[in-house]
């Protein structure tokens, strides 16, 4: 299949790894990428800000940009969503344009919704191991492409070794929600103290976390509170995995 | 304890300053977290009891839908058997009607003490000072309502109205108020209370229900209650008066159960509620007990507005409560940070309709749209897109701070242009590397210092993706050969 | 104006039904796909299982003969010295009241009206109850009595087998022609969790509530 990585800007920008990693995964699968190097970002702050115009000139030009991709993968859910839930409705008005959201919509997935459902990866060949203990934070929007927690902790069960610790209140938002966390700062920061503390509680030496926004904010405070713990995506996890369960 | 929002004729203040309050009460977030995660759980383990349950929210979906389509005809068959069976109807476009209608009965039938059992809609009309204002002798009979009576107080919460207060301060108050030993335990105050109210049920003899639903095919109203003093206030007075907001008619009795099944599961995670009273009517001639008298006032206020608008699907609300137990933001801050009548994410939608678009348009805005609310909803409303509406009319509106307009405006050129989005990221890695350690800044200014102040930001990466991506097109296809 | 007339309340309610807010919704026909509890052969121990399960004390007796002592041992469990039988058509109701009248427990007279207030137990019959809820239901009118099952500190509700349904759908189904004033569905004893959600019963209605299923 070929399929075009839409990376996020926070991915390219923040998280460029990520991006980078999803690309070795896909190769590795036996997948052609391609990177449509105009691509910035999904539009979302200015949709949850509530300037629809400037969101629907940037949806616009990104449902361009992307027009002749066989498959869209992406890194995050939060923008998938975005993708599948807003840019149609965005358009709804106006016939040409809906059908292009919709065309785009049809075609974009985020990545464990693409390896799990869509590509329905045998993970056994690749031998996928980590040694240490882990917890996962849910992000919210993968709400809105329908994958549960479950989904996601049935990808991270696949490595051996992995010493999984549930997190307490995992399905609880973080806070980020993009702007929301800098206008109402004091309401997103005690959100994402509580969700320090409840990652805190497992003793987990890894937060698995697959969203940029999610990351930036948890690890943010997590550096404020003097906590120490390291972050991964996914996709990093696979990668590293896969290229060690490879060389066995 | 210096909580102005808190007190039932307390001036509205800021949002923001409201919600400061609350987030610094350390004994309110703990009592908020543990009662919305317990029914929050609740819920979520007992909805599986209905198969798929998704099947059935949407059928409840289309039922209320289809009935708003066609509200005004399902009110006027409401009407219609609710007379067949002896019952006055009135209609209420406004508040002040719906409160003077309820005062003239009241009047007319000479009434002397009044029974209440738990209402939102008469909470929105602030019934219970017109009635006491008129001379009229009011008890709220559902023990968190009595409480809130007692205490002055406003509701935090749609179904569990006092999380915001210990069984020390009920104790306190109920040694202050009822005169009675102090004493922290909830049975013994709860009989206090039982033992008050008993006498009131024995002699009031008006009552005032609300409506979860009112069957327009019987001319049947429906209210469920753990208490029991919802039958007692619609059995014992001789005058019954019920107050429903005009959108919750429902077309069948059949339809009726569907909606049953789901209340009390998405609220506090029972099955059904202890009573399901339905109420057809007065006494018929003969009968030993009942209202001689029932009136149904059925209340717009606002809702006609709703349903005439994009934010009709708000009106399939069934005040179940469960969209306040999912949500984050209320599990942080409690009801009373809101100051509103319907806290939390419904409320944060409809309080602006139904109150002021100015007065409470910080609500829309304090969410970060994580979609918790619409996943527990068993009527599936859209609360995030709802919440997206209502911020793009207030930017419509030209509300939205000077800095966030201006600021979106130079996003939208950076984001269409890739030399902009790039050399802007690279400039702005550079500006922040200032002041970074590790890769972190502690300290960003202007609407920035909303995120500092609780964490600390990233620096872009030195190398973002897209300046990678010509070797690692390169690398990838020669690990691809290997 | 003090009230809004009908006419003006719905014109306004009409006006605003007709902004076009999506495709046009039928009225679902079928709300089968709520349905919980199928009819069959195990409806009565769902029943049973869960009355438990609401905390309601459940009782099963194969014939009305067995109901006098039934009655009398669950009056004494609930230290009841006094009880109220309204003159409806209870299971059993005439030798329930010989055999309380013999023990020596107080009978209220139905037709004071505030006989609920000082009885220590209700006894009522049912006009049916629903597996899937553990409900009964109640209605007025006639001979029965509101508050027999309300005001009073322990009620017990008789229910023959026959008249157990299994699910709330087909509570709804049998919903009669011309409905009484009232009727309530009982699916629990009375409780509340207002205080720090720390479960109470008997706030308001009967701390003790008692299903005897006849047959």
């Amino acid at each position: 299949m070929r399929v075009s990585l839409f990376a996020t800007c926070l991915g390219d920008l923040f998280y460029p790894d990520i991006p980078e990693c999803v690309v070795r995964i896909l190769n590795r699968l036996g997948h052609r990428i391609d990177f449509p190097e105009e691509q910035t970002c999904c539009g979302q702050p200015a949709l949850n800000s509530g300037f629809m115009d400037d969101f629907k000139a940037v949806a616009a030009r990104m449902i361009r940009i992307f027009e002749n991709a066989e498959v869209i993968v992406t890194p995050s859910g939060s923008c998938c969503s975005i993708v599948r839930e807003y840019y149609p409705h965005a358009f709804r008005d106006d016939p040409t344009m809906h059908a292009k959201a919709v065309a785009m919509a049809g075609k974009t997935f985020e990545l464990v919704e693409f390896l799990q459902k869509k590509l329905k990866v045998d993970w056994k060949p690749w031998n996928l191991s980590y040694s240490g203990s882990a917890t996962y934070h849910y992000s919210c929007h993968h709400r809105g492409i329908d994958m549960s927690p479950q989904d996601v902790i049935g990808l991270i069960k696949e490595f051996r070794g992995l010493d999984f610790r549930l997190l307490e209140k995992m399905e609880q938002c973080c806070g980020f929600g993009g702007t929301f966390s800098v206008k109402f700062g004091d309401i997103s920061g005690a959100m994402v103290r509580d969700k320090v503390a409840c990652i805190k509680a497992t003793g987990a030496d890894l937060l698995i976390c697959n969203d940029g926004g999610c990351t930036m904010n948890i690890i943010g405070a997590c550096r404020r509170e003097g906590f120490h713990i390291e972050a991964k995506h996914i996709a990093q996890m696979l990668d590293e995995a896969m290229r060690n369960g490879k060389s066995r | 304890m210096g909580e102005p929002q808190v007190t039932k004729h307390a001036v509205r203040t800021d949002f923001k300053k409201s919600a400061g309050l609350a987030l610094a009460n350390a004994r309110l977030g703990a009592a908020m977290n543990a009662a919305t995660l317990r029914q929050d759980t609740g819920r979520r383990a007992i909805m599986p009891e209905l198969g798929d349950p998704l099947v059935v929210r949407e059928l409840a979906k289309a039922i209320k839908n289809h009935t708003l389509q066609n509200l005004d005809r399902y009110l006027a068959q409401l009407a219609d058997n609710v007379r067949m069976n002896g019952g006055v109807v009135h209609f209420a476009q406004t508040a002040e009607q719906a409160r003077a209608i309820i005062c003239d009965i009241a009047r007319k039938a000479g009434i002397k003490t009044i029974v209440k059992a738990k209402s939102m809609a008469s909470e929105e009309i602030e019934l219970n000072d017109a009635l006491e204002a008129a001379g009229f002798d009011v008890a709220e009979t559902d023990l968190g309502e009595y409480i809130l009576q007692l205490a002055a107080e406003k509701p935090s919460h749609i179904v569990t109205p006092v999380l915001h207060k210990t069984r020390e301060d009920i104790g306190q108050l109920f040694h202050e108020k009822l005169g009675i030993e102090y004493t922290g335990d909830p049975p013994t105050l709860t009989a206090a209370a039982r033992k008050v109210l008993r006498e009131k049920f024995r002699h009031a003899d008006m009552g005032i229900t609300g409506a979860n639903f009112g069957v327009a095919e019987t001319g049947t109203i429906c209210i469920v209650t753990n208490e029991g003093n919802g039958r007692f206030c619609s059995s014992r007075p001789r005058v019954v008066v019920s107050l429903m907001g005009m959108e919750k008619v429902i077309p069948r009795m059949r339809d009726l159960p569907v909606f049953l099944k789901l209340l009390a599961k998405s609220a506090t995670g029972q099955r059904i509620t202890c009573y399901t009273s339905l109420m057809t009517g007065p006494r018929r001639p003969g009968d030993f007990d009942g209202p001689e008298e029932y009136h149904l006032v059925i209340m717009d206020r606002g809702r006609s507005e709703i349903l005439g608008s994009e934010f009709r699907d708000a009106l399939r609300c069934i005040r179940c409560g469960a969209c306040l137990n999912a949500c984050p933001v209320y599990r942080k801050l409690g009801g009373h940070a809101y100051q509103s009548v319907y806290p939390g994410p419904i409320g944060k939608v409809i309080t602006p309709l139904l109150d002021g678009v100015i007065e409470y348009e910080q609500l829309p805005l304090a969410s970060s749209l994580c979609g918790a609310c619409l996943e527990a909803c068993p009527v599936r409303i859209d609360l995030p897109t709802l919440l997206l509406q209502h911020r793009d009319l207030i930017s419509r509106r030209n509300r939205m701070p000077f800095v966030w307009k201006w600021g979106f405006k130079g996003w939208r050129i950076a984001m269409q242009s890739r030399f902009i989005y790039s050399w802007g990221s690279w400039f702005g890695r550079l500006f922040l590397s200032v002041t970074a350690k590790d890769g972190w800044v502690s300290r960003l200014f202007g609407p920035g210092a909303g995120w500092t102040d609780h964490r600390d930001f990233p620096l872009m990466a030195a190398k973002p993706f897209h300046r990678r991506w010509a070797t690692i097109q390169q690398n990838v296809n020669e690990e691809g050969k290997s | 104006m003090p009230e809004c007339t009908q006419e003006a309340f719905l014109a306004t309610v009409r006006k605003a039904a007709s902004f076009v807010h999506g495709e046009p919704v039928k009225l679902p026909e079928d709300t089968e796909t709520a349905r919980v509890i199928k009819p069959g052969n195990d409806v009565i121990d769902i029943f049973m299982q869960r009355l438990d399960e609401a905390k309601i004390r459940a009782h099963r007796v194969a014939s009305e003969t067995a109901l006098p002592d039934k009655i009398v041992e669950i009056l004494a469990e609930a230290g009841a010295k006094s009880a109220l039988l309204p003159a409806e058509d209870t299971p059993g109701r005439e030798a329930i009241i010989a055999r309380l009248q013999e023990k020596g427990i107080a009978l209220a007279n139905p037709d004071e009206r505030d006989a609920a207030f000082e009885a220590d137990a209700g006894i009522t019959g049912v006009t049916l109850a629903v597996a899937e809820t553990a409900s009964i239901c109640l209605p007025s009118g006639g001979q029965h009595r509101r508050l027999a099952s309300l005001a009073v500190p322990t009620h017990i509700g008789i229910v023959r087998v026959e008249q157990i349904v299994p699910d709330l759908l087909d509570f709804a189904a049998r919903w009669p022609a011309r409905a009484p004033a009232n009727m309530v569905l009982v699916s629990a004893p009375s409780k509340t969790a207002d205080i720090e959600l720390a479960l109470v019963m008997g706030v308001h209605g009967p701390r003790l509530e008692y299903v005897v299923v006849v047959g």
